[in-house]
């Protein structure tokens, strides 16, 4: 019977590794919604922008724009349009256009603090409506008084996403360089006087199940 | 006066078959048109509102068993949920020809919820309720791109007791290019031709994954549609490269002229079933589906001014070889070592049960004994591999460019057996959007309503297990609460 006991053991050992089953001690409950912040990485992430990537993006341009002297140590504020009708996505990843642009708008606006002004020309209909009524005396002329006409801008704000994929079978790794560019037109003589680049190369593997 | 009306009430409660009580409950406010002063003048008979008062407890009391009874019962059968009440108030959030869909994508949790997506949003697509469409392969999209590293589920795929179906569903790469294709035509339609191109693009990526270098990147029709998109969006260098990318995979297809401003695309029949092959089922296969005829299509776009243009549709792909040409799967080689461990315990339980039988005695019988056990074992190795399979897609994607007017037309499909026509089949109510620079014209020969809204190739003892592991339960609540939130 020992015999037996001293043969059978060590199958069953080696069975019970092979089968591989384990305890769960997951915990029951979802993961309640929580604060992330706002510059660090998410929870779900793969090789792509990410919202982190966009709070930084826009920080270093906030940065670099206000450091060129000739953008906003002028005498007299610039007028500048920043929106996403010339911002361009040619990368391989879906994005709302308008996210980057709107962030990096809002950064400035508050960084420089009337160093710049910006035209809101993707409003423009509002502003049209409202200047009509006031013109025709539905409403009055409000508290800020009236224009000969809108204002004209002395740049715009330019740019474009593209990126670069890789993949690699062997090992199952994707990478993607996704680089974002920003330029400054001048909306009179046509030059470009500022360009700021933003780059992100990221690198992960999926699990091997769906390689 | 209230005690005519109690007694009036027994009466009509007798016939009804229900209790007094609970009539004059159902009935109470229309039917005591007293007025007040009277009332007040009529003093109530305790008795009366002593035995309506027990009469109204005891039916809360039977309808709060009654409730506990069908809770019991939904638990048996359901396990921790979702239950039928919870499913029909979320389906009902939604559009009626979608419902059942939205029930299944709910009740599947986070385990099937790519497949649902692109399931839902490829009906929602054809009935024409975009926003559900562009939703749900935006839902697809988003756990496609994700990096699912330290996964339980994917990590019980591999276990040698565990399916691969343990695994939650990400798809094969043709069909997580499907999904790409059909939000990159729904951006199309709305004229937002960055994100479209960009669909195209990432679609494209996905057939990277081939292990022969022929067959890398050898999906054309998204090449050429990401072209498309440059082309409607003013970048024509782009849009040449693209154009150029797709030629040179496939020289039947033609660049669009400079001019072309529609695009127009028919889908032919069902796309590929997936099956498993080998001793074990361990093998991903695929079988072309053959219950259609039609192998071509003509479109006729009719505009409010000028003449009529029909348009031959090229082919732009065949499904059934972009799923067969990828190659191996990485999992293949977990799936054949755990087809070969199984094969190795029978067979080692076999020859220890036929030893210990010519052996006999004590030795013989504990031989037999650790043969039977060793047998027994075998059988919990499970190499099967998974198959649940997108199956409304096409076998065939046809496509066409044009030039037409700008204003509205109109859009008929004709569909051909060689050269044939095939009047009877009218095909799916076309998505005909103008938006931007560029029109768009998509259709089916094969409606996706005469699918059930379950995806095939789903395992019950996977699912129904899954209602006990903890982990995957909260996903499963985790998804029904994003679910629910939208």
């Amino acid at each position: 019977m020992r015999r037996i006991c001293g043969s059978v053991a060590p199958v069953l050992a080696a069975l019970a590794l092979v089968m591989g089953s384990t305890a769960d001690a997951r915990p029951r409950r979802g993961t309640p919604a929580m604060d992330l912040p706002l510059d660090e990485r998410g929870q779900v992430s793969g090789v792509g922008i990410e919202g982190q990537d966009i709070s930084r993006m826009a920080d270093q341009m906030v940065r670099e724009m206000l450091a060129n002297p000739a953008i906003s140590a002028r005498a007299t504020p610039p007028r500048i349009i920043i929106d996403s009708a010339n911002f361009r996505n040619q990368s391989s990843q879906r994005i709302d256009r308008d996210m980057i642009t709107d962030e990096l708008r809002s950064r400035l606006m508050n960084a420089s603090a009337g160093r710049l002004l910006f035209v809101g020309r993707e409003f423009v209909a509002a502003v049209e409506e409202e200047r009509q009524l006031k013109r025709e005396g539905v409403t009055d002329g409000g508290t800020t008084g009236l224009t000969r006409a809108t204002a004209g801008a002395d740049y715009r704000l330019v740019g474009k996403i593209t990126s670069l994929d890789s993949r690699n079978n062997d090992t199952g790794m994707q990478e993607r360089m996704t680089v974002i560019s920003f330029e400054l037109l001048d909306l009179e003589y046509g030059t470009l006087i500022w360009n700021g680049t933003y780059r992100i190369r990221r690198a992960g593997s999926d699990d091997v199940v769906y390689r | 006066m209230y005690s005519k009306i109690f007694a009036g009430a027994n009466i009509l409660a007798l016939v009804l078959g229900t209790t007094p009580a609970a009539l004059m409950a159902q009935t109470a406010a229309p039917s005591v048109a007293v007025p007040t002063d009277a009332a007040a003048a009529t003093p109530l008979d305790p008795k009366e509102v002593k035995a309506a008062e027990k009469a109204r407890l005891k039916a809360e009391h039977a309808a709060q068993q009654a409730k506990a009874a069908r809770m019991r019962e939904w638990k048996r059968l359901y396990g921790p949920g979702p239950y039928p009440d919870e499913l029909d108030a979320f389906a009902a959030t939604h559009e009626e020809k979608l419902r059942p869909y939205y029930r299944v994508l709910y009740a599947d949790g986070e385990h099937n919820s790519v497949l649902n997506y692109q399931r839902l949003g490829l009906l929602a697509m054809e009935d024409g309720v975009y926003k559900s469409a562009e939703e749900s392969f935006d839902g697809a999209l988003i756990r496609i791109e994700a990096f699912f590293s330290k996964d339980r589920q994917a990590a019980r795929a591999t276990q040698l007791t565990r399916k691969e179906v343990n695994k939650d569903y990400k798809g094969e790469p043709y069909e997580r290019a499907m999904a790409y294709y059909y939000r990159g035509l729904l951006y199309l339609r709305t004229g937002d031709y960055d994100n479209a191109r960009a669909s195209f693009k990432a679609a494209e990526y996905q057939d990277t994954v081939s292990e022969e270098e022929e067959f890398k990147s050898d999906f054309a029709l998204l090449n050429y549609l990401s072209g498309w998109a440059s082309h409607c969006a003013g970048d024509q260098t782009l849009a040449q490269d693209a154009f150029a990318a797709a030629v040179a995979t496939d020289k039947a297809l033609v660049a669009p002229a400079a001019t072309d401003n529609v695009l127009v695309i028919a889908e032919l029949g069902r796309g590929p079933a997936k099956i498993a092959k080998g001793q074990y089922k361990e093998a991903l296969g695929f079988e072309r589906v053959t219950d259609f005829d039609e192998d071509g299509a003509t479109m006729t776009l009719t505009p409010r001014v000028g003449d009529a243009m029909e348009l031959k549709l090229h082919n732009g792909v065949d499904l059934y070889t972009q799923a067969t040409t990828r190659g191996g799967r990485a999992i293949d080689s977990i799936l054949n070592g755990k087809a070969q461990t199984k094969e190795s315990m029978e067979q080692t339980g076999n020859a220890l049960m036929t030893s210990g039988m010519m052996q006999g005695g004590d030795t013989g019988t504990a031989a037999m004994g650790i043969g039977l056990l060793v047998g027994l074992l075998s059988t919990s190795v499970r190499p099967t591999a998974d198959i649940r399979n997108w199956d409304s897609l096409p076998n065939t994607v046809l496509i066409g460019t044009g030039h037409i007017p700008p204003g509205e037309f109109q859009a008929q499909t004709r569909y051909w057996k060689g050269t044939a026509p095939m009047d009877g089949i009218t095909g799916t109510v076309p998505m005909v959007a103008q938006a931007g620079r560029c029109s768009i014209v998509w259709t089916r020969s094969r409606s996706v309503a005469d699918l059930k809204p379950e995806a095939p190739g789903d395992d019950v003892k996977i699912a129904a297990q899954r209602k006990k592991d903890q982990a995957a339960l909260a996903k499963d609540l985790a998804f029904r609460t994003s679910l629910a939130g939208k």
